[in-house]
């Protein structure tokens, strides 16, 4: 809650021009309201509003300012500080120490945990298509990508599977009950408002959650009105068009997007030394997002519904001599509608409600019955409904909420494709949850130079399933963490976190066959910790560097084996180890015109389990986790050019238990550049773009059979009307 | 460009090189041993051959790919059959019969069944003709070995597995996946369906019986645990079922050894079950003497010549297995390492 308030005044601020700044308490980071400003002759005042903002327009830009409040220090200034902060705290009057660790303190408030922010600019959208692309270049995630623009990409992160990794849209968790996962290539990038990624659950995100948190928000809040509308083409057929419309005024604001994109998918790759196009991995989807946002006096609604259509093969996977290896169909309608209401109770007490309807229909039409078992065509749908309730308290220096949510879900027929189940039962599943969090901030405890945040969280969750018979599971999860910062080097926040997590197993875990049973299946435990820092340096133009050291030891980890009937079953049978170092650098140089970022990750995850003496597999890196990944970029922009250059480098990996080097994937590079210019005609600014993916035309894996594109190239043109 | 990028995470590289440099050994030219199908992990490309050579007591893994130039043996390689030193293995991902030279495994080609091909089990009438089954099209295949096309489709049940011929006739299990339980009897002369025969569900393998009859051994249902399973005794003269004997646990994998005695696979591990089906079945070979990590025998085979029997152990079915070998009394003689999944095991002479 406090992330948003601060996260909206702050756009409303950058989005101003400079003849207003906000005003904000810098230990609640809430507006403060009936500020008096005045120069230092007293001959010109103003008063912030409830919003916190204050028109400058009345003072010269030579003018020293006063801030002053009944309950805060006065602050000195100038016009000319202020215009190019756009932002001033005020400190509390019953607060005494150092403002500046004060300030580092609130940089940490919405940073308490390790979190990655995607930037996502008009120029990056134009290169990276759908959120899996963009989250594999652009962060530590690890994207387990199956080919092409419409193969399916899941986010991992630490070692971790995909299912540890939650993702919140528009605050809704959109896992799929089935597998656990969100395929990213069904999110398109045009939409998108912001993208962050939280190694971290912390005490503000309810859900258990081992492998992060990865949240995707769509909707802007901008009172200027405009248009954005594109059209993309590339070599192996991908087309797209595009067209998103934001707009309001500073009570509602509404935006609107469509995408529809085709594509053969016939991309190029090498297999047994022969180039080949990919078959069957056609796809045909239209994404359409719509947002209204309202906010009078204390209370704020939002409602999004969004509707996805997908419909594509399912390429299956390339061996020798069977390069077309499926012709399965895959059909996919979604409909996920979210409302969001925001109510301040007191000056302290808010209360937040998320409600969230996901209904999805699948159809898989398999002729060859290879994916499909009994028929050749599965047709299922999916509902969850979820209502989330939090209450959250304020004073400043404590911070506290408490959740409760329910979500209920159904699944009419379990005979989906990756289940072997072959009567069409119902499954349902009820899931509650408690859970409080809290942080508590000390400035200059104990007259010690530092200022330090105490955060936590407890949940209880309680999942009762339905197929045949009654599962009950009930979990308690928790968490805490430290923050601080140092009075000689303010810049850098130290963070450490310690959190005992758990993965209910999913629908196709556990009701997978009904021949072997594991109905009983035992959810993962998982107990992590990590310790780092991030720092924010006034090099140039910036200097951001994080750098993280995480272990995490899971317990019964879900196997699949197949047996001697090939059939597989889901198994707890696996103890692993994971630990790590992330790295991440970024530098703007050239008044913020040149980035330059690279993120590096050393993930050794080893299974720990050692169950017999013939066992090979104990202590080996897991299958498709590399040792190393590598993101390299350079970006140029100005208001006419923009060239980005992006160098992905992921080493070698396994996919046997054994480690063995005969089953290795390669290490590879893949080189991305792209460039484009803007320009205006009749008054509507356009930009024209071309993306060149695979520059050094690799012929590579990210999963063994799956084969990866050689060079392609897209050409982008998008126009924007204000 | 390339160099410079690669000359920049050299390092890293060095790092995260942990390759095994040790070579498989060249294998001997084969005189007498056993070969071992490696089935590979499904999609994952790495079916695998291994030779066992009995006189050299030495094991030789990846022999296939050794012998040519790297190149994979495909997905999913299910069994093999052997005429006149050459084999004929099933690869059933890879949709082809990859027919080698048993003297030097060098590839003599391959038959491409098409998309859905899914060869299974292979029965060779003789040096010039076989027979496949198809799983996903539910047809036998019947393939010319030497121009190495295929001469005919034969519609027969649901995802036919284990064939066998016998008197003129061809006898094929239909599993249905656990859902059928006829065997469908081909007449090699007309390659026409002439009968079809109701034994136990899932019937998957077959063998042939030094006493003349047909053995099929029923998995059972993989939906209704009640449906008993065993094995069928089948006349190929009369085209009658003639006996039957239940057996638990999901039998699946068998071979005759001496004294007129069946050897079949369960969860339990190996059962000995005498074929006149007038004695109840008796564990030989608990699961858990071969396999101690999933207690899973993945396959079997019978060596009449030194009396020992050969079990494939998939470990956990995630990484290179084993095959052990033991006397008719249960005592194991001797393990060594193979591939991943053994799933078939072929004693060549």
């Amino acid at each position: 809650m406090i992330v948003f308030y601060f996260s909206f005044f702050v756009c409303i601020a950058i989005n101003l021009n400079a003849q207003s700044v906000i005003v904000i308490d810098s230990i609640s980071a809430l507006p403060v309201e009936n500020v008096y400003i005045v120069n230092y002759d007293s001959s010109i005042s103003s008063v912030s509003d409830r919003y916190g903002k204050v028109e400058l327009s009345q003072f010269s830009l030579t003018d020293k300012l006063i801030f002053s409040h009944l309950s805060y220090s006065k602050k000195y200034t100038s016009v000319q500080e202020i215009a190019k902060t756009k932002i001033i705290y005020l400190l509390p009057a019953n607060i005494k120490g150092s403002e500046v660790l004060i300030t580092a303190n609130l940089e940490n408030r919405y940073n308490q945990t390790f979190t990655e922010e995607i930037k996502l600019t008009p120029e990056i959208k134009d290169i990276y298509l759908n959120a899996g692309d963009l989250l594999k270049n652009k962060t530590s995630l690890m994207i387990r990508d199956y080919g092409g623009f419409g193969g399916v990409k899941t986010a991992s992160a630490r070692g971790l599977t995909s299912e540890n990794t939650v993702v919140l849209f528009n605050e809704a968790r959109i896992n799929d009950l089935r597998t656990g996962m969100v395929d990213l290539s069904a999110i398109g990038t045009s939409g998108i408002n912001k993208l962050y990624f939280q190694k971290n659950a912390g005490d503000d995100v309810y859900y258990p959650s081992a492998g992060g948190v990865l949240k995707i928000y769509t909707g802007k809040e901008q009172v200027e009105e405009n248009i954005n509308a594109g059209i993309k083409y590339s070599s192996d057929k991908y087309r797209s068009v595009s067209l998103n419309y934001n707009g309001g005024n500073e009570e509602l604001f509404y935006s609107i997007g469509i995408e529809r994109a085709v594509s053969s998918n016939h991309f190029p790759f090498i297999f047994n030394g022969i180039k080949l196009k990919r078959e069957n991995a056609h796809f045909n989807k239209t994404f359409l997002s719509s947002d209204v946002k309202f906010k009078t006096g204390g209370i704020k609604l939002g409602l999004s519904v969004n509707y996805f259509h997908l419909q594509s093969g399912i390429p299956g996977f390339v061996v020798t001599n069977n390069y077309s290896s499926s012709r399965a169909q895959n059909f996919n309608n979604s409909f996920l509608t979210i409302l969001n209401s925001e109510i301040i109770l007191s000056g302290q007490w808010q209360y937040l409600n998320v409600i969230s309807f996901n209904t999805q229909n699948l159809i898989i039409n398999d002729p060859d019955g290879i994916l499909v078992f009994a028929d050749s065509k599965k047709d299922s749908r999916l509902n969850d409904f979820s209502v989330q309730n939090k209450l959250s308290f304020s004073s400043g220096v404590f911070n506290s909420n408490l959740v409760y949510s329910i979500t209920t879900a159904g699944l009419n027929n379990i005979t989906s494709f990756v289940s072997a189940n072959v009567s069409p039962s119902k499954i349902t599943s009820l899931s509650q949850t408690i859970f409080s969090g809290a942080n508590y901030t000390l400035i200059q405890p104990l007259n010690t130079p530092i200022a330090l945040r105490l955060s936590g969280g407890v949940g209880l969750q309680h999942v009762k399933e339905k197929l045949q018979r009654e599962n009950n599971s009930k979990n308690v999860y928790y968490r805490t963490g430290i923050s601080f910062s140092h009075e000689a080097i303010p810049q850098i926040i130290f963070k450490t976190h310690y959190s005992h997590e758990y993965r209910v197993p999913t629908f196709n875990e556990r009701y997978y066959s009904n021949l072997f049973n594991h109905y009983d299946l035992k959810q993962e435990e998982y107990n992590s910790y990590d310790v780092g820092f991030d720092a924010e340096f006034k090099l140039f133009d910036g200097l951001n560097l994080s750098a993280v050291y995480y272990k995490i030891m899971g317990k019964d980890k879900i196997i699949w084996i197949p047996t001697r009937l090939a059939i597989q079953t889901p198994r707890n049978i696996s103890d692993v180890e994971s630990q790590g170092i992330e790295l991440i650098a970024t530098q703007k140089l050239l008044n913020n015109k040149i980035e330059l970022n690279i993120i590096y990750n050393y993930t050794d995850a080893k299974n720990k389990t050692r169950l017999s003496s013939s066992d090979n597999g104990f202590d080996k890196q897991l299958i498709y986790t590399p040792l190393h990944k590598l993101n390299a970029g350079f970006t140029y922009t100005d208001e006419k050019y923009f060239v980005s250059v992006n160098a992905s480098f992921l080493s070698e990996r396994f996919y046997t238990a054994d480690n063995n080097p005969l089953y290795s994937l390669p290490a590879y590079i893949v080189l991305d550049i792209s460039g484009g210019f803007n320009f205006y005609l009749l008054g509507i600014k356009h930009r024209i773009s071309a993306v060149i993916y695979n520059l050094l035309d690799e012929n590579y894996f990210v999963i063994q059979s799956y084969p990866m594109p050689l060079r392609t190239y897209l050409l982008n043109y998008s126009m924007e009307i204000k | 460009m390339k160099k410079i990028l690669l000359l920049l995470i050299t390092s890293l590289l060095l790092a995260s090189c942990s390759k095994d440099n040790s070579v498989e050994p060249t294998a001997p030219a084969t005189s007498k041993g056993i070969f071992i199908v490696n089935e590979g992990l499904f999609s994952q490309n790495n079916a695998s051959l291994t030779y066992y050579d009995f006189e050299t007591i030495s094991v030789y893994n990846n022999v296939y790919s050794g012998a040519n130039g790297g190149t994979p043996l495909g997905d999913n390689a299910n069994s093999m059959s052997v005429v006149n030193e050459k084999g004929f293995i099933a690869v059933d991902n890879s949709n082809k019969i990859e027919i080698i030279n048993l003297k030097n495994f060098k590839s003599l080609g391959q038959i491409d069944l098409g998309a859905g091909g899914s060869p299974r089990e292979i029965w060779m009438k003789d040096s010039t003709t076989g027979y496949v089954t198809s799983l996903y099209t539910n047809q036998v295949v019947k393939f010319n070995a030497i121009n190495k096309s295929v001469i005919k489709n034969i519609s027969v049940g649901d995802k036919p597995e284990g064939i066998t011929g016998a008197a003129g006739k061809l006898f094929v299990a239909n599993s249905g996946f656990g859902a059928s339980n006829s065997v469908s009897v081909i007449d090699i002369a007309s390659d026409a369906v002439i009968k079809s025969l109701t034994v136990g569900y899932n019937p998957r393998v077959i063998v042939n019986g030094n006493d003349g009859k047909i053995y099929v051994v029923c998995t059972g249902s993989y939906t209704d645990t009640t449906v008993l399973s065993g094995v069928y005794k089948i006349d190929p003269a009369s085209l009658t079922v003639t006996d039957s004997i239940k057996l638990r646990g999901f039998p699946g994998e068998a071979c005759e050894v001496k004294g007129n005695k069946l050897f079949v696979v369960n969860s339990e591990g190996v059962y000995s079950i005498n074929m006149n089906f007038d004695s109840a079945p008796s564990l030989v070979i608990p699961a858990s003497v071969v396999n101690n990590l999933t207690m899973v025998v993945y396959s079997i085979a019978y060596d009449k010549n030194s009396e020992t029997i050969y079990c494939g152990n998939p470990k956990d079915f995630l990484q290179n297995g084993e095959v052990a070998a033991f006397n008719l009394s249960g005592e194991e003689i001797n393990r060594f390492n193979v591939g991943i999944n053994p799933g078939s095991i072929v004693i060549f002479k």
